[in-house]
């Protein structure tokens, strides 16, 4: 691919020592030639000597401090518990910027206010974690019936069947739906197989997606939408935020012995697995609408 | 200011981490948004991040690892705020910033690259990240690749891109 890039292009990745031998060579060569070429590099370095000149910046004074002492950056721990409880996000968007325990009183008293008189929109919107570890271990449940072919088995007390004729499958024509359930608290699961070992859960859930838990993963963007990819627990796991609704998919691509043998042969297992996850995840979002 | 450092081998604690890698965090955080309001309120969602993601941090490039996190904050922020209007509390009229800095001392703490800060401002985002992991932070095209979720060849697109936006603005300061 960046064969085809003009060595202007490739001038900053020059500077940066990150070309192959051959990119390198063709950047040499056209800047021996070029002496147009080599002011153009000349100029690149005194901005990325500039960039990277930049001195370290000092926080306020007592900007750690005050959270040292406090013993964590959560301004909701010196808040009631009943106003602690509210989303965190929100409580600390107000008293965040000053730390203050004077500043912390007040927005405590708003928010106290505020629920005791069910007042104020901006509580409206639900934002919640998706719960990956429960997630994880339904996917894995759910695997462990696929694959004994008992798709039955995947009942549980707590995720109850759905008639499957009653549920709009979002899969891709690549995939079969296997199975559809619901829980209590209205997450719907649906559980799509590839017909060669890998299998996919796609969990739905009202409300928006609240990203602050997941501080490990790696924000994305998909179709114009938020997204998340982690690792959780063995499953590959993609985290997309739409108009309120959370959808969570799992991806058991490696449960399968096909899809292990696959995956000894990619040469980045890793990017593989996230490739594989991400495609399948597009044919799911194209099919729901959402792309 | 680019620091790499050897993989440690204990996992630290919050308090090593808000005490001894605070600057580190407050600098990165402050490239990428330009202001210290900004920053204070990046830094912290950082640390609420950190203190919840420790269990699970694996001892390595501890900078790398605070970047990928600082860097995710910011970008969720950015598009949080484009998704929906911000909904927090109104802001105290008369707050005080405990131990902020007076625009005397704001100014003397950054005038000099000022213009250097001015113009990463007017990078899009996203070139704003690249840039910013790449020449502040240090870190290497696999490694932005990997932290960003996005191909190498992207990488290098968004740093040429986002640097050859910055060409004009400080080729001409530099002249001067």
């Amino acid at each position: 691919m960046s064969d085809q890039l003009h060595p202007q292009e490739l001038l900053d990745a020059y500077l940066d020592g990150e070309l192959d031998a051959s990119e390198q060579a063709r950047v040499d060569a056209a800047l021996a030639d070029s002496p147009s070429l080599a002011a153009e590099l000349a100029e690149r370095a005194v901005v990325r000597a500039q960039l990277r000149d930049l001195p370290m910046v000092d926080p306020p004074d007592g900007f750690f401090e005050a959270m040292l002492e406090r013993g964590t950056a959560d301004p909701a721990a010196v808040l009631p518990p009943n106003v602690a409880s509210l989303s965190g996000a929100r409580v600390a968007k107000g008293s965040r910027r000053s730390l203050g325990s004077h500043l912390s009183r007040a927005v405590a008293v708003a928010a106290v206010f505020l629920l005791v008189l069910g007042f104020g929109s901006g509580f409206s919107a639900i934002e919640r974690v998706p719960a990956l570890d429960a997630f994880a271990n339904r996917h894995a449940e759910a695997l462990e019936a696929m694959a004994a072919g008992e798709p039955d088995g995947a009942s549980t007390d707590e995720f109850h069947p759905m008639p499957m004729d009653e549920v709009k499958d979002l899969g891709p024509a690549t995939m079969d739906m296997m199975g559809a359930y619901e829980n209590d608290d209205k997450v719907l699961q649906l559980i799509y197989a590839d017909g060669d070992g890998g299998m996919i859960s796609v969990f739905r859930q009202d409300g928006f997606v609240k990203s602050d838990d997941m501080p490990e993963a790696e924000t994305m963007e998909m179709a114009g939408d938020e997204a998340w990819h982690l690792q959780q627990g063995d499953f590959d796991t993609l985290v997309v935020d739409r108009d309120g609704i959370t959808y969570t998919l799992m991806g058991s691509l490696s449960s399968g012995p096909a899809m292990e043998s696959l995956a000894s042969d990619l040469p980045e297992t890793e990017s593989g697995w996230l490739d594989r996850v991400r495609n399948t995840s597009r044919g799911l979002l194209e099919t729901i609408g959402l792309r | 200011m680019t620091e790499n450092q050897p993989s440690d081998e204990v996992a630290p604690t919050w308090e090593d981490i808000a005490r001894d890698h605070g600057r580190f965090l407050y600098t990165v955080a402050y490239r990428l948004t330009g202001n210290h309001d900004d920053t204070q309120d990046l830094v912290q969602d950082v640390l609420l991040r950190v203190e919840r993601g420790l269990v699970n941090y694996q001892p390595g490039n501890l900078n790398g690892w605070l970047s990928r996190i600082t860097t995710n904050a910011f970008l969720d922020n950015v598009r949080k705020k484009k998704r929906r209007p911000e909904e927090a509390l109104p802001d105290e009229p008369d707050r005080v910033l405990i131990g902020a800095p007076g625009a005397d001392e704001s100014l003397d703490m950054t005038m000099l690259p000022q213009h250097v800060q001015d113009a990463l401002l007017t990078l899009p985002d996203d070139y704003r990240a690249a840039v910013v992991m790449c020449d502040v932070v240090g870190l290497t095209y696999d490694e932005i690749s990997e932290q960003l979720g996005v191909p190498v060849g992207t990488v290098r697109s968004r740093i040429h891109r986002g640097r050859s936006r910055l060409k004009p603005l400080l080729a001409a300061e530099h002249d001067q």
